[in-house]
């Protein structure tokens, strides 16, 4: 186009622009007098102004289309395309590492597999050149444990890895299944280990060994892949995205030795390292450098050193602890040299643990029954009470219905989706929706669902279908990524019904404005459902714990670790929590959330019940002298009067009391210890009416419904209890408190098959070796209960093999040994219970581990002592 | 990646021809990503979608806004490039071009008249593009990125009223031109 019609087109654009500006009845006299005589010009101008309308023109943008082109396109980009003699079939996978597929290698007529490398891995030529040189050459050593590369090829502009086609899954598949026996983690680690060893005594390294980089095959036979792959990613990382900076390193930093994480050269020892964690993880299902941020996570690779294996599976030998040490050592020297010292190593320790179990495999395992489940058999000891110290007080909102119209009335609030592509940002998507959670049910007509309740729905495909199940009007899904100090937040909210989308929006900001996010999206979703909302609940909306939003981080990280519910996690809760607290003294959450850890530790049997319920007390005083209405604060009061001070009258007046308020009967923390006062006072009608209210409200809750069905089944309802125990099996399959219900109904119905069935599978669960192994060739009655001596016996044994080295609780020793029928013993440890007020003592008349000792004039004395009603 | 935004912005053609695959490979992956959270006949988030590939290749540690209004640019263009040639595809087996290969997936997006309509407002667009580049430039942000008008004022580096008053005009032009087409 020639210079002359741009010109042209510019004088006609600005008379339009300022004809616009004027009323349209001005233009005529407007364009007479700017177009002069020009009378082509003239119609040019009033021709594009007959075409200014507003109507829906363009407005509603084709950029979906596009995207889902985009994203179609991808699919399809691979499969049924033939390159050179290869057929490639479908995609098996993806990952951060590009795509696999499976394809038919037409001349040598065998599967094959195919990776392709990202696009912007293949820009720089001599990375790719170096990364070819290394796969091959670690392929060309043709060991067994080293998947093979047949060949590279270029198509479009990336590189193509051809492979041999493994046929399994890839350890990180496996590792979802939960810790693996030591005899299988073992033998997977020598084989990783003898693989890495053929490299290393060529030279290579192979610098990110990581689950996903794993293979099993069906026949048990481990394959290493992508060797190579990583010096080019690596290398990416280090110029295309400032390596350096430890929030830009993605994905791996959780494998990375400390040599690697500070950028410095690495060897085989970095390698060694690797392997630690992976041991490390398939030996506790857990990361040796668990922490909320990858900073944190950065920081303890460099700094920390890890809890030995054994103390979070005890069942573990010291070898194993050793060996997984000195690979986890700071310094690479003080490492295994390279994989086949490693893989030596390992295979001592194999053969020594085979020979241990060939002598005793029942006594092996007995004696060492892992830590993590100690702390369930505990609260499995104090039965149902702990549940509710376990929800936690973010999940205390729960629900209650309100008689509304057609309109939308209640709500699930869905984790936010973590797209960080880092799982240590999670704590942001689970603490956004958890806050959430609790500032939308300020809303006094929505029915919000707890916590508990929808985080069972985490990361399910389809959210709608989570919002059928729980029948709820609508649901809020998400996602946050977070890039360095920038947050990306995205919220939609979808009637259930019609999978309309009512209301969405997309945050881009700083990562310090999370609180804002937080607020527009809860105005943005009320004002949806609820355009009148009361000037109370307007307020209620706005009102923050906090208004510093490095406090509030804080608080979101200990909550992460306070939700996870275990001991050694809420020892790092109460320092994080704290540190929110010297910066915001006046921020009441965390001293809740502290009262709370305090009031678990006590329940639980981790401490001394006196000087926990003292934290309760001197927290909630703190509460209540900031904010003297708070009903949390009040219910932990009354909490300690009724399991502490054992004061049962006093407690079920005020439990009433608070319940009055219609607004308290939303909330599970109150609702809850009620009927577990019911139960213990053995009015069990009367705490099933509780329940029922409660999960009319909110039919998800996992702990209520536990609760519920040991009530029915304790007060004979075997039907209904064994419905209900199925139910809960089929939403959450792993709930073993559920399946020793279910054994214990379908004992009493007579359905003996089933019961012992089900008794091997809470033990499995519960990672009772006793309890399972005699469970093996069990037939009868006297066999199931041979069992579950031999399991309380197992218990016993570990719980004072603990004892030596730790505060165990008396009254979880008492129950054992009563369960056992050992009088003497039991009494005197009662004696020990009773003199340090356990909680458990308040469900004496009803707790059914007594029942062999309950004749026992003492245990009369005893009831009276404690004064249950 | 921030080096070739940088020369791309200061003019240099040929960075831009290096840039473009980086950004497309990275735009699809995402999408494809996305589209298997999102349910069918939702609004993809674009503008997160944009967002995140520009984080995923550039990185916070350029703290140059201009790297971002670039990056949003090139990726409208590419969001162009992407429906057009696919509108184009069908238009083309519809009057009678023999079978194209249209991957299912993708032929459920764009139907037979939507792409005719798609094919018209791209010949528009390249007229207007011959005279006034700018405009072309807004529709591409507001209409195939799918910005708001703050948001393109931002990646034009013009202000929010400025943008309002050219996408009135462009609109204009552009309804002027399939009329007569």
């Amino acid at each position: 186009m020639s210079s002359e019609a741009r010109e042209r087109w510019r004088r006609v654009d600005a008379l339009v622009e300022a004809a616009l500006e004027r009323p349209p009845g001005e233009r005529p006299a407007f364009l007479d007098h700017a177009c002069g005589g020009d009378a082509e010009l003239r119609r040019e101008v009033e021709s594009l102004l007959d075409h200014d309308r507003t109507d829906d023109f363009l407005e509603s943008p084709a950029a979906s289309e596009a995207a889902r082109l985009a994203g179609a396109g991808e699919a399809a980009s691979l499969a049924g395309l033939r390159i050179g003699r290869f057929e490639v079939l479908g995609r098996i996978g993806s990952g951060g590492m590009g795509e696999v597929y499976e394809a038919q290698d037409a001349r040598l007529q065998r599967r094959v597999a195919i990776k392709r490398l990202p696009a912007h891995l293949s820009a720089d030529a001599d990375r790719v050149r170096r990364f070819r040189q290394e796969a091959l050459a670690a392929s060309a050593l043709n060991h067994p444990n080293i998947v093979t590369v047949h060949e590279i090829l270029e198509h479009e502009g990336s590189d193509l890895l051809v492979t041999e086609l493994v046929d399994g899954v890839t350890l990180r598949e496996r590792m979802r299944d939960g810790p693996l026996p030591l005899a299988s983690l073992l033998d997977i680690g020598v084989q990783i280990a003898k693989g890495l060893a053929a490299a290393h005594a060529i030279g290579i390294v192979h610098r990110d060994v990581k689950p996903e980089n794993v293979m099993l095959r069906s026949d048990g036979l481990v394959k290493l892949l992508d060797f190579g792959v990583a010096k080019a990613t690596l290398g990416a990382l280090a110029e295309d995205d400032s390596g350096t900076t430890p929030g830009s390193i993605v994905g791996t930093i959780g494998y990375m030795s400390p040599e690697q994480a500070r950028g410095l050269a690495v060897d085989a020892r970095s390698d060694v390292w690797s392997v630690g964690v992976i041991l490390y993880e398939l030996a506790t299902g857990e990361s040796p450098f668990l922490a909320p941020t990858p900073t944190d996570r950065l920081a303890a690779i460099l700094a920390r050193d890890p809890v030995p294996p054994s103390r979070r599976r005890t069942a573990l030998p010291a070898d194993f602890d050793r060996l997984v040490a000195r690979a986890l050592a700071k310094d690479p020297s003080h490492r295994p040299a390279d994989g086949a010292e490693l893989a030596s190593a390992l295979a001592a320790i194999g053969s020594g643990a085979a020979a241990l179990a060939e002598i005793s495999a029942t006594e092996t395992y007995v004696s060492l029954a892992p830590q993590r489940r100690r702390h369930r058999l505990t609260k499995r000891a104090a039965a149902v009470l702990a549940a509710i110290f376990a929800m936690g007080l973010a999940a205390a909102w729960g629900a209650w219905r309100f008689a509304s119209g057609g309109a939308v009335d209640s709500l699930a609030v869905m984790p936010f989706e973590n797209r960080s592509g880092d799982p240590d940002s999670e704590y942001i998507g689970d603490g956004l929706a958890e806050s959430l959670i609790d500032q939308m049910s300020r809303v006094a007509s929505l029915r919000v669902m707890a916590r508990s309740t929808v985080f069972h729905y985490k990361g399910s495909p389809d959210p709608l279908e989570a919002g059928q199940r729980l029948g709820v009007g609508a649901v809020l899904t998400g996602s946050i990524a977070r890039r360095s100090d920038r947050l990306l937040v995205t919220a939609e909210l979808v009637e259930t019904r019609s999978g309309l989308r009512l209301w969405g929006e997309t945050y881009d900001r700083p990562v310090t404005e999370l609180l804002s996010v937080q607020d527009s999206i809860a105005s943005g979703v009320a004002g949806r459902l609820r355009p009148r909302l009361s000037e109370g609940e307007k307020v209620a909306l706005r009102r923050h714990g906090t208004a510093d939003p490095e406090v509030y981080d804080l608080f979101l990280k200990a909550q992460f670790w306070f939700m996870k519910d275990t001991e050694e996690d809420d020892l790092e809760a109460t320092r994080l929590f704290q540190q929110a607290l010297e910066r915001d003294p006046k921020f009441i959450e965390p001293r809740l959330a502290l009262s709370v850890i305090h009031s678990r530790a006590a329940v639980n049997g981790y401490a001394q019940p006196a000087g926990e319920w003292a934290g309760v007390r001197s927290e909630m005083d703190k509460v209540l002298e900031l904010d003297p209405g708070n009903a949390a604060a009040h219910a932990q009061v009354v909490n300690r009067a009724f399991l502490f001070e054992w004061d049962f009258a006093r407690a079920e007046r005020e439990y009433r009391e608070i319940l009055r308020n219609p607004m308290e009967r939303n909330q599970f923390a109150t609702v809850l210890p009620l009927c577990l006062f019911f139960w213990a006072s053995g009015r069990t009608d009367e705490a099933l009416a509780l329940i029922d209210e409660v999960l009319a409200g909110d039919p998800g809750h996992p702990e209520v419904r536990i609760m519920q069905a040991d009530l029915l089944a304790h007060s004979g309802r075997l039907e209904p209890a064994l419905a209900r125990y199925r139910t809960i099996i089929e939403g959450d399959p792993e709930d073993s408190r559920a399946w020793f219900g279910l054994a214990e109904v379908k004992k009493r119905r007579g359905d003996l098959a089933g019961a012992i069935e089900a008794l091997r599978k809470a033990y499995e669960l519960s990672d009772e070796a006793a309890g399972v192994e005699a469970l093996m060739a069990a037939r009868t009655e006297a066999d199931y209960e041979r069992a579950e001596g031999l399991a309380a016996r197992a218990r016993l044994a570990a719980l004072q093999e603990l004892a030596r080295e730790r505060y165990v609780s008396p009254l979880t020793t008492a129950r054992l040994h009563a369960q056992l029928g050992e009088r003497e013993p039991a009494f005197a440890v009662l004696e020990a219970a009773f003199a340090e007020r356990s909680p458990g003592l308040v469900f004496l008349k009803v707790d059914r581990a007594w029942d062999r000792i309950r004749d026992d004039p003492r245990f009369a004395e005893l009831v009276r002592r404690v004064g249950i009603p | 990646m921030t080096d070739l935004l940088v020369a791309w912005s200061r003019g240099d053609a040929a960075a831009l021809e290096r840039l473009a695959p980086l950004v497309e490979s990275e735009l699809r992956l995402l999408a494809h990503r996305y589209m298997r959270r999102e349910r069918p006949g939702h609004t993809l988030q674009t503008t997160a979608l944009v967002n995140e590939a520009y984080l995923r290749l550039v990185g916070q540690r350029d703290p140059r806004w201009q790297n971002r209004a670039h990056f949003f640019g090139i990726a409208a263009s590419m969001m162009r490039r992407i429906l057009i040639d696919h509108a184009r595809k069908v238009a083309y087996a519809k009057r009678g071009g023999g079978a194209p290969r249209i991957p299912l997936d993708e032929a459920c997006v764009v139907g037979e008249a939507r792409a005719a309509e798609l094919v018209a407002l791209d010949d528009a667009l390249q007229a207007l593009a011959q005279v006034d580049e700018r405009k072309c430039r807004v529709v591409e942000l507001r209409y195939f990125a799918g910005l708001s008008v703050e948001e393109s004022a931002e990646v034009l580096g013009v202000h929010p009223d400025t943008v309002t008053r050219e996408w009135r005009r462009a609109k204009a032009f552009l309804r002027r031109e399939l009329e007569v087409r």
